[in-house]
């Protein structure tokens, strides 16, 4: 499964939603449910999955799904 | 039916969808027979200091209530449980159950409020014969009262033990109540579940725990195990960066383990106190408003403590009205030492017009007028979904919150008009952001935004101002990510009793949205200035791409 994929995957656990599919220009507006309350069990959730650690508010800093594909891509080994 | 179950494994991929609710009753049962006392869900005055506002339903008990709903399960036997507690549940609110199965022995429960997920919990079963071997305890666990352990006592390593049985007559009461007899699982799993919320609520971290993950396993020497059982738990990290607790842990019987359990749980900091002391950092103590009389509406806590506070530093008499926090207004107050007469305690419902009316008498008896009138109370904000099931809760909320300002103002306008004095209502940055998830919220703040305008053009002589602080520390705020971004109250007191120092009159209602201040000099006495310009507030705790 590539990253997208995975990431894809991640988000539908979190926002409970089977359908979700991810684009790179999507932010937090475009995904229905994404309060306080489920942005810390994606940033977890993503850790998990990915093998990967945040610094402190890191996840919130990006700009759209693209950069946290981005992001992730140079953190995780193929 | 039990057999059509068992043989048809078809009946268990379709998803099955009830309702369950839980009641203060329920939350007392499980308390006693799982032993969990933790305040948050048994203390309404200790829930109050919380953002939930009120006491919180145990995950536990949601996870058995979730069980309830699924299929008697002859043959079967649990084996593991996987929860994720997304939200906390409350008393008296009906939560929508979706039950579908992955497989014959997989089901998944998701409890619902209205659209938003507020826990999910996976159970996964084995042929087996489930044990119905009656549960007996006569031993209480080896701790009685709640620890509260801060993160300094929550290193990695930290180990507790002890022994644990629940409470036999509740603990029947709970699973004939919930009809947990046939779901697969034993008596003595159901108590290992129980366990686990004993654990994390008085144990690790015990007080301050907001149970987030649990992992159960479960092995089949379990049954044979007689009470009370052995546990052990070790801090495996804590989470800085959210304070988040991971602990694993294990039951046994005679050294022999019966299950094994990681639960995730976080770790609430200290309620904020507002302080006296960074009010006058920022402001310092003058006595610009020697003379004025000021009445707060919800000033015992969080920002109606601080603008006590603000107002009383700079000589101005204020009754301070509190609905039922008498010791967190007996503290304002003595906070002011040989100058503790400045503030009047004035204890009751300022949504009652009635009250309001009583308030205005005892003031006038006093002080023999009002200059300041501060509508800051507000009842408990929670996430609440726009849908129609929730219709009952929107609308008391609307119409509570909105009778915390149009009491205080029907009854006072014309006291303050008398005294061209200040009417103040606090909104939010929130009627501009429009955050998803407090529609009733914002649809309060943007109709008392409403009103003030309203009132600029019929109470001309009123200076009319309209607060809106970005989010504040609070006990309201006071969760891992809600702390996350929040100004101090102290800020906003002090940039407000600021501006009405120094503000002229204006026939519009003014609004303000800014709170930079820069620290005065000592010296700083007899002038007042208005917030400047340039000033900036911190971005709300938004996720990805949306600052």
């Amino acid at each position: 499964m590539d990253l997208h994929a995975r990431l894809e995957d991640v988000f539908r656990q979190v926002f409970d939603n089977d359908h979700l599919t991810l684009r790179d220009d999507m932010t937090a507006t475009d995904i229905e449910g994404w309060d306080s309350v489920a942005h810390i069990n994606l940033m977890f959730g993503i850790e998990q999955a990915f093998g990967v650690r945040f610094k402190g508010n890191e996840l919130a800093d990006m700009k759209n799904i693209g950069e946290l594909k981005q992001f992730l891509s140079g953190k995780v080994t193929a | 039916m039990a057999n059509a179950e068992r043989n048809a494994p078809d009946n268990l991929s379709r998803a099955r969808r009830g309702t369950i609710s839980f009641t203060s009753e329920d939350l007392a049962e499980f308390s006693a027979a799982s032993h969990d006392r933790n305040p948050l869900h048994m203390s309404e005055d200790y829930a109050r200091t919380t953002p939930y506002g009120k006491p919180v339903v145990f995950g536990i008990l949601g996870v058995l209530a979730a069980l309830g709903q699924l299929p008697d399960r002859p043959g079967r036997r649990l084996q593991s449980l996987s929860v994720e507690f997304r939200n906390p549940l409350a008393i008296g609110l009906s939560y929508r159950v979706d039950v579908s199965a992955s497989s014959p022995d997989r089901e998944t429960v998701k409890l619902y409020d209205a659209t938003r997920l507020m826990m999910k919990a996976t159970f996964a079963f084995a042929p087996g014969e489930a044990c119905t071997r009656p549960i007996q305890n006569d031993e209480v666990p080896s701790i009685a009262e709640v620890r509260d352990r801060t993160k300094a006592d929550l290193t990695p390593g930290t180990r507790v033990n002890g022994t644990y049985g629940p409470g036999t007559q509740e603990f029947i009461q709970v699973v004939a109540r919930r009809g947990l007899s046939e779901k697969g699982a034993t008596p003595h799993q159901i108590a290992t579940m129980m366990w686990a919320s004993f654990l994390v609520g008085m144990e690790l971290p015990g007080q301050r725990a907001v149970f987030w993950r649990l992992i159960l396993n479960f092995l089949p020497e379990l049954e044979s195990h007689t009470f009370p059982f052995d546990y052990e738990a070790v801090v495996q990290e804590l989470d800085e960066r959210y304070d988040l607790l991971h602990t694993t842990g294990t039951l046994s019987s005679k050294q022999t383990t019966g299950a094994t359990a990681q639960m995730w749980a976080f770790v609430r900091q200290d309620s904020p106190q507002p302080s006296l002391s960074r009010v006058t950092e920022l402001l310092p103590p003058s006595q610009q408003l020697s003379g004025k009389v000021a009445l707060v509406i919800g000033g015992s806590r969080g920002l109606g403590a601080a603008i006590t506070q603000a107002l009383a530093s700079q000589g101005c008499t204020v009754a301070m009205n509190y609905h039922r926090s008498t010791q967190e207004a007996d503290r304002v107050r003595a906070g002011f030492g040989t100058d503790s007469d400045r503030i009047m305690l004035l204890q009751g419902d300022a949504a009652d017009t009635e009250w309001c009316a009583t308030a205005r008498q005892t003031i006038l008896d006093r002080y023999g007028k009002l200059d300041i009138l501060i509508c800051n109370a507000s009842p408990p904000i929670r996430p609440l979904p726009f849908a129609p099931e929730r219709m009952a809760q929107f609308e008391a909320f609307v119409a509570g919150s909105l009778a915390l300002v149009t009491a205080p103002m029907t009854s006072f306008l014309g006291t303050l008009t008398e005294q061209e004095g200040w009417s103040i209502v606090l909104s939010s940055t929130f009627v501009s952001e429009l955050p998803a998830e407090f529609p009733q919220y914002v649809t309060t703040k943007c109709a008392v935004e409403g009103l003030v305008r309203w009132a600029a053009l019929h109470y001309p002589k009123v200076h009319h101002l309209i607060v809106r602080p970005p989010k504040l520390l609070t006990d309201q705020t006071n969760t891992t990510v809600g702390r996350q971004g929040a100004m101090k109250v102290e800020q906003v007191a002090a940039a407000l009793v600021r501006h009405l120092c120094s503000a002229p009159h204006s026939l519009n209602a003014e609004i303000l949205e800014t709170f930079e201040l820069q620290r005065e000099p000592s010296s700083y006495r007899d002038t007042c200035e208005k917030s400047g310009p340039d000033a900036r507030q911190p971005a709300r705790d938004q996720p990805i791409g949306t600052s």
